[in-house]
């Protein structure tokens, strides 16, 4: 499955794309340096973009400014056309839900009322009152099911292993019935076949799409904040590189990792070849002091 | 579940007016309330003096037991949800003292004569029906104040660590309840009923007759159902504040809600009893044992069993030392202190 690759947001018509992203900068209060400085971009519907730099580069800052946390000291960022700090906190739950690195969950609570915290912005201010409805029951019921957490009903999450909370969390992302999922470094707490088991599973939600309550399909926009080049050039059709909180390249994993980019993104030599079953790029480090 | 809970929270209430310094049989405590709820089948079986004892005395002062220990309750699980930490309490986080010092002050104020006086060269006309509504809300603004400022100073960042919040909150307890006790001494007319101030502020309930209990209960009921409409958001707050905000939760005015309903509870029992400890880590703590974190079932659990839980502990306090009555705060902190130990203990193997 390929799409077309965006351009920047300068050359993107104006209210197609999703997410438009224009000339944000923004500051962390107490901070001198910018986090990020005069970025430009657009997400289109359906599209599954990486993000990378090193760290500090601003990327997850530009996560949270697409999740409406952050409100930028300068631009805007518009969500279908409309500024996203202008959306109320539920209606953009429906739409968009985050995949934190670890999810940290006080108390000891049961993984099925976990998930259920994903239906919190579906039901009015009575839906406390009432508990859960039919449809927050077959979406979590839906949403365990695809991330194959079923089977750890009845238990805490705190039991589950780390691999294990990263698919409840993601299934209580889920629940939220998203159309939009952003991922800031889902996998760096991971170890190899988990980090590999989880990217697959959100290849295929965003691929496939997944249904919730036998009607809607929702093919996922995916963005996702990468450490790891060589599984971002696997499953992320474009990958945008930051670097001191400005776009430094943007476009498919061929055009962006070269290891001029790569020395300017992350200030080491990288070695780039090809995959040697798959036609993506891969990344190899360069021990500075020579082998061994 | 609940249904239990409500059965043990009545079989509380009819032991809390059976017992006492002396014991009425529970068809004669059943007799009195009907004949006085109006029930026209009832036979007068008893003595008029029962009747006062029933109706009058013991009564009312378990229904206020049974008032502050659902609102003590459901107050420490708004609060342990907010901080998403089983050790925060009302009177552990110095909310409590808030309420003691602003619930004195008003004492104080309403204290003066029918006069005008002059604070600060202002003239106070005579306030003798605001001075009567002064107490709940001088003592909400005072828990109001207690919790917004342990939160400001306990907060890091995004995270409030549990030592800082313990020892902010030690720190406003200590700091309010000695200007709690200023008050107390550089007042002669307050100083003049110092035996039952200081019963008052060790957590005595002393509540004689129905006058105190009517606004205490509203201010509780409605604490209660706020407290229930805030459910979700709580439940959302097990993720901490950006995982709530992530799921659709309005952070700041879900905190600031919090806040203002946990305090208002918290005023609402501290005017009926002073400061009683405790009740708002035990009972959650438990509760959250046998039900789990989900509030929709850990709210009206908890207030139910702070209801069961205080009352019974009350009754202990009367009788254990009779004619000698101990304030049920002093029992609860007896219970309590040695399970907030506990807990802190387990804690600083899982919080990192």
């Amino acid at each position: 499955m390929t799409l077309p690759h965006a351009q920047s947001g300068e050359h993107a018509a104006r209210g197609v794309s999703l997410f438009q992203v224009e000339g944000v900068s923004f500051g962390y209060s107490g901070s001198a340096n910018l986090a990020l400085r005069d970025v430009s971009l657009a997400i289109e519907r359906g599209e599954y973009l990486g993000l990378l730099g090193e760290n500090g580069a601003g990327k997850s800052t530009l996560l949270r400014l697409l999740t409406g946390a952050l409100t930028p000291t300068a631009g805007r960022v518009l969500l279908d056309s409309k500024p996203i700090t202008a959306y109320g906190r539920a209606p953009l739950a429906r739409r968009i839900a985050v995949l934190p690195q670890r999810l940290s969950v006080a108390f000891d609570v049961a993984v099925e009322e976990l998930v259920l915290v994903g239906r919190t912005p579906h039901g009015g201010p009575l839906a406390a009152l009432r508990g859960p409805s039919a449809a927050d029951r077959s979406a979590v019921a839906r949403a365990m099911e695809v991330t194959d957490t079923a089977r750890f009903c009845g238990r805490t999450f705190q039991e589950l292993s780390g691999g294990e909370q990263q698919r409840v969390a993601l299934a209580l992302a889920l629940a939220q019935e998203p159309e939009i999922l952003l991922l800031d470094e889902p996998t760096s707490h991971l170890d190899p076949g988990h980090a590999l088991h989880m990217l697959e599973l959100v290849a295929q939600l965003h691929q496939e799409g997944w249904t919730s309550r036998g009607e809607t399909t929702k093919n996922l926009t995916v963005v996702a904040v990468f450490h790891d080049l060589n599984l971002a050039a696997l499953y992320a059709g474009r990958l945008a590189v930051l670097r001191d909180g400005r776009v430094l390249a943007d476009g498919s994993a061929q055009d962006v990792l070269c290891p001029d980019v790569l020395q300017a993104a992350f200030g080491a030599g990288l070695h780039v070849l090809p995959h040697p079953t798959l036609d993506v790029p891969q990344v190899l480090p360069i021990p500075l002091r020579g082998f061994r | 579940m609940l249904a239990a809970l409500v059965a043990a929270l009545l079989a509380a209430l009819v032991l809390g007016v059976v017992f006492g310094a002396v014991a009425v049989p529970p068809g004669i405590v059943l007799g009195v309330v009907g004949k006085h709820l109006g029930l026209p089948w009832i036979e007068m079986t008893w003595t008029a003096a029962q009747d006062a004892v029933v109706w009058q005395v013991r009564l009312p002062r378990v229904l206020a037991g049974a008032l502050v220990g659902a609102a003590l309750a459901t107050s420490g699980v708004l609060f342990q949800g907010l901080f998403r930490n089983p050790m925060a309490d009302p009177y552990v986080l110095g909310i409590s003292s808030g309420a003691g010092f602003g619930a004195t002050l008003a004492t104080l104020l309403s204290a003066f004569p029918a006069t005008s006086f002059t604070i600060l060269g202002l003239i106070v006309p005579p306030l003798p029906i605001i001075g009567y509504a002064l107490t709940p809300v001088s003592a909400f603004l005072g828990a109001a104040g207690a919790a917004v400022i342990v939160y400001a100073v306990a907060r890091r960042g995004t995270s409030l660590p549990i030592t800082d919040l313990l020892l902010t909150g030690f720190a406003v307890a200590a700091l309010l309840g000695a200007g709690t006790t200023t008050l107390l001494v550089l007042n002669d007319r307050l100083l003049l009923r110092l035996r039952s101030i200081f019963a008052w502020m060790a957590g005595g309930i002393g509540v004689a007759g129905w006058a105190p209990l009517a606004p205490a209960a509203v201010l509780v009921g409605i604490g209660l159902v706020l407290a229930l409409l805030l459910g979700r958001w709580l439940d959302a707050f097990l993720l901490g504040e950006e995982g709530a905000a992530h799921v659709g939760v309005p952070v700041e005015r879900a905190k600031a809600l919090t806040v203002a309903v946990a305090a208002l509870l918290t005023a609402a029992a501290v005017t009926l009893s002073g400061l009683v400890g405790f009740v708002g880590l035990l009972v959650p703590h438990a509760v959250r044992l046998v039900l789990g974190p989900a509030h929709r079932t850990l709210l009206p659990a908890s207030a139910l069993g702070g209801a069961a839980f205080l009352v019974l502990g009350d009754l202990l306090a009367r009788t254990v030392i009779a004619p000698t009555e101990l304030p049920v705060g002093v029992l609860t902190a007896l219970v309590g202190g040695p399970a907030f130990l506990v807990l802190l203990r387990r804690s600083r193997r899982v919080v990192r």
